[in-house]
């Protein structure tokens, strides 16, 4: 069996497997995965994308427990989650609660229409947590960074 | 190839199918409780909206008939008659019908019975004429239904989020019905190191304003119900809706409500929906596997604990005797997970009683009485044939017809009672019915006329009784399809024993029939005395076992080769394992004689020594040895030994045909002298 991985952009790797046999029976398979938590040093930002929902949650969590473990994080860009369900609005209040738990600010630069929407649709209500515009300043500039 | 969602469809319609057969006999025997009504529309419901999420859409389909017939009959527009009970049986044949077809490969098309589809319409049709009948003292206030605040409080099951479950759906759905407020209560949500991304943390309160009422809003949480908190109360007083005014501002600056201090806390005042503990669907197999592993855990503790006592290292002991008792503790509650209340089999019985009893004629009721009584799930599934057995000849031929009990002085309607319960480490199922009883001259003469017995020979009561159970005996004049041919209460006998149960009967002519089974909780583990035969070693089951007595040489020289002891003045007849079993060597002088109860009588077992208790766990012989009954299974002692668990009933068979063997040897060879 090969593997073969390849980036597309920032944001997504595509992965062809080889599950032929000796005979060349059998098929390559393409499979997708995301990144979706990114942390820019300059700014001490972390940015969190993609697709947060139920089949991607549990990677999701992984990925920023070990960040946090490793980062000093000073706020959150949201405003590139695409997709949100009731898990992912779930496991953004889980990183609220670790924040207050920790003593520290729980800052949130910017988030997307996607999040809004399914906050609004469970109830939930960020009162000043979410800054009232989808892209601030702040998470423009740390997403220029990151470009660069 | 079906998927999982289908698959898990087809086992929760059994259970939703048993519950609507349940409420559609309560109906029928006028026993209706207050949700009868609603169990059995959220059943069809359910089959329908589940039916159609997996594709099945004549199961959807047909589901739908009864659904809508069900909400005319929730809305009091059609009155809930017995005769509707008839269709909502009708209808679990039609769907069972339709799920069997789904279960072939491939699926079968299945024409739906477009007869019942009618009746359904026309009881549905019935509606004007039937609310006046059914509600004339309902005053009718209003044509426009009223406004009303609806406050509901919803913690799903945990597992919610996991199975696919989206929320914001329901809570669309109520906003369908007016305007609504919800509140996220986020407070239990912990921090990521403590989270399970998929565990759902989240509760709500909606606070409704709509003209729907509370069955209507009930229904949009149908398919969520299991292991949810739902709570729904109408906002009626001023001290709710000052409630709500500071649960609102509490919910404008707070999204993390206090669960203490939430509005939707249930009141005295709420109808709590549903609480039910959260269950687990686990393929019997799985469980069967795990009872197997603690089966072999068990023996090979018990073999430790053996080699333990041998070694006598102290500190060895202390740890090993932890580790037996962590071990009966596993098993204990291992074999729980497999108990099952007998209940779950009692429910198919109340349809077959109305079913036969309405082919027959007769009017029946059956009572049960003991249904939370539990069982190995293994015994209750093998026991439900034999069940079905007694209880149709019960209803054919022990219960009269009404125009004879009338005539006897009876009531018209006849009675069986189904009832369970313990008795030792034993469950007793009694089959009791009011009927005629047994006819002992009719067994008699039938006996005689089918060379059973002979004309002259003497039997006791509960002799001839007994021989209703032996192979092809009969009394009843016609054969119908429903019993009386014959084939029957034999191989109930043998079933029963199989499980390494008891069959007796007591009659009383004119006054009923009882026939009683006497059933060990489980047959995974068994508690069984070792008993050693020349260098053979037998496990002997213990719950069979009445007491050991002592046997000499001089006393079996004065029995004259007839294998007789007499314990307390109670003669009783033995056998010598060493004999049947061909075992080389020769016997102690004292031997031991094992009592155990056979057949409602007792006989002996001769055995060399009796090594001690041993708790074992049935191990199958596998199929090379399957034509050797005389054993139920087999065990490793501590020493790495093999013993053969006997089958008490199975060895009495065996001496009994070798002695018949004998016999006709015997005639065969007289004859050529």
């Amino acid at each position: 069996m090969e593997v073969c991985p390849f980036q597309t952009d920032s944001k997504r790797f595509f992965v062809l497997v080889d599950v032929r046999d000796e005979t060349g029976k059998g098929e390559w398979l393409f499979t997708m995965t995301s990144i979706h938590t990114e942390y820019d040093p300059s700014l001490g930002c972390m940015h969190l994308r993609g697709a947060w929902q139920i089949q991607n949650v549990e990677q999701i969590h992984a990925e920023l427990t070990e960040h946090l473990g490793n980062y000093k994080v000073e706020g959150f860009d949201l405003s590139q989650i695409e997709t949100c369900d009731a898990t992912g609005l779930q496991l953004i209040l889980s990183l609220e609660k670790s924040f207050e738990k920790a003593g520290k600010p729980f800052r949130v630069l910017a988030a997307s229409t996607a999040l809004r929407e399914t906050a609004q649709r469970l109830g939930v209500d960020f009162g000043a947590s979410l800054p009232s515009d989808e892209q601030t300043p702040a998470a423009e500039s740390a997403g220029e960074a990151h470009a660069q | 190839m079906r998927n999982k969602w289908t698959e898990s469809f087809l086992l929760e319609s059994e259970d939703l199918l048993a519950t609507i057969e349940e409420c559609a006999l309560a109906v029928s025997n006028h026993a209706t409780t207050d949700d009868t009504v609603d169990r059995l529309f959220r059943a069809f419901h359910t089959i329908k909206g589940t039916g159609s999420m997996c594709g099945l859409d004549q199961v959807a389909g047909f589901a739908h008939h009864v659904e809508s017939l069900l909400d005319d009959v929730r809305e009091h527009r059609v009155a809930l008659r017995v005769e509707l009970a008839d269709l909502f049986l009708a209808s679990v044949d039609q769907i069972k019908e339709l799920l069997a077809a789904e279960q072939t490969d491939p699926p079968q098309k299945v024409v739906i019975n477009e007869e019942l589809i009618a009746r359904i319409h026309a009881a549905s049709a019935s509606r004007e004429t039937a609310q006046a009948a059914a509600q004339p003292s309902v005053p009718k206030t209003s044509a426009e239904p009223q406004q009303g605040e609806w406050e509901i409080y919803f913690r799903p099951n945990p597992q919610m989020l996991a199975t696919g479950g989206n929320p914001a759906l329901l809570f669309e759905e109520l906003s369908e019905f007016g305007e609504a407020e919800l509140v996220a209560h986020c407070d239990k949500i912990p921090s990521l190191e403590d989270l399970d991304a998929v565990h759902c943390y989240f509760s709500w309160t909606i606070r409704l304003r709509t003209t729907a009422d509370e069955n209507t809003l009930r229904d949009v949480f149908i398919f969520v119900e299991d292991g949810a908190d739902l709570t729904i109360k109408p906002i009626t007083t001023v001290q709710d809706k000052a409630e709500l005014q500071v649960s609102k501002s509490l919910a404008g600056t707070d999204k993390a409500v206090q669960t203490g201090t939430h509005p939707g806390k249930p009141t005295a005042n709420a109808h709590r929906i549903s609480f039910k503990e959260s269950m687990v669907r686990v393929p019997a197999a799985r469980l069967d596997r795990l009872v197997n592993l603690v089966g072999e855990l068990v023996m090979n503790q018990s073999r430790l604990a053996q080699v333990a006592q041998v070694v006598a290292i102290p500190e060895i002991a202390n740890p090993v005797q932890e580790m037996d008792r962590l071990v009966s503790e596993l098993r204990d509650d291992v074999l729980g997970i497999r108990m099952l209340p007998i209940g779950t089999i009692f429910g198919r019985f109340q349809r077959l009683v109305h079913d036969l009893s309405a082919e027959l004629g007769k009017e029946i009721v059956l009572e049960t009485e003991g249904a939370e009584t539990e069982l190995d799930k293994s015994i209750l599934d093998q026991l439900g044939d034999p069940l079905v057995h007694m209880i149709r000849n019960s209803i054919d031929h022990g219960i009269e017809s009404a125009e004879q009990r009338i005539a006897l002085g009876k009531p018209a309607r006849g009675t069986i009672r189904l009832s369970a319960f313990h008795r030792g480490s034993d469950v007793v199922v009694c089959i009791q019915d009011d009927g005629g009883g047994i006819n002992r001259a009719a067994v008699r003469a039938k006996a005689i006329s089918r060379g059973l017995i002979a004309p002259d020979v003497s039997l006791g009561d509960k002799e001839l009784l007994n021989l209703i159970l032996l192979p092809g005996f009969s009394t009843s004049e016609k054969v119908t399809n429903i019993s009386g041919r014959g084939v029957g209460m034999d191989v109930v006998k043998k079933q029963i024993e199989a499980l390494r149960g008891l069959l007796s009967i007591t009659s009383e002519e004119g006054k009923g029939t009882t026939m009683s089974l006497s059933l060990p909780l489980t047959l995974a583990i068994i508690e069984g005395l070792i008993v050693q035969v020349g260098e053979d070693q037998f496990i002997i089951p213990m719950a069979s076992i009445t007491e050991n007595v002592e046997l000499d040489r001089a006393q079996r020289l004065r029995n004259n080769g007839r294998n007789v002891i007499t314990v307390r003045g109670e003669m009783i007849s033995y056998i010598d394992l060493r004999a049947s079993f061909c075992v080389e060597g020769e016997a102690p002088e004292i031997e031991k004689v094992v009592i155990v109860r056979h057949d409602e009588g007792r006989v002996g077992l001769v055995v060399d020594r009796v090594l001690g208790n041993h708790q074992t766990v049935l191990q199958s012989l596998g199929h090379f040895f399957r034509n050797i009954d005389i054993v139920s299974g087999a065990t490793i002692l501590g020493d790495g030994r093999v013993a053969l668990i006997l089958d008490i009933a199975a060895v009495v068979r065996h001496v009994e045909k070798q002695k018949s063997n004998l016999n006709t040897d015997i005639v065969e060879l007289v004859g050529r002298a």
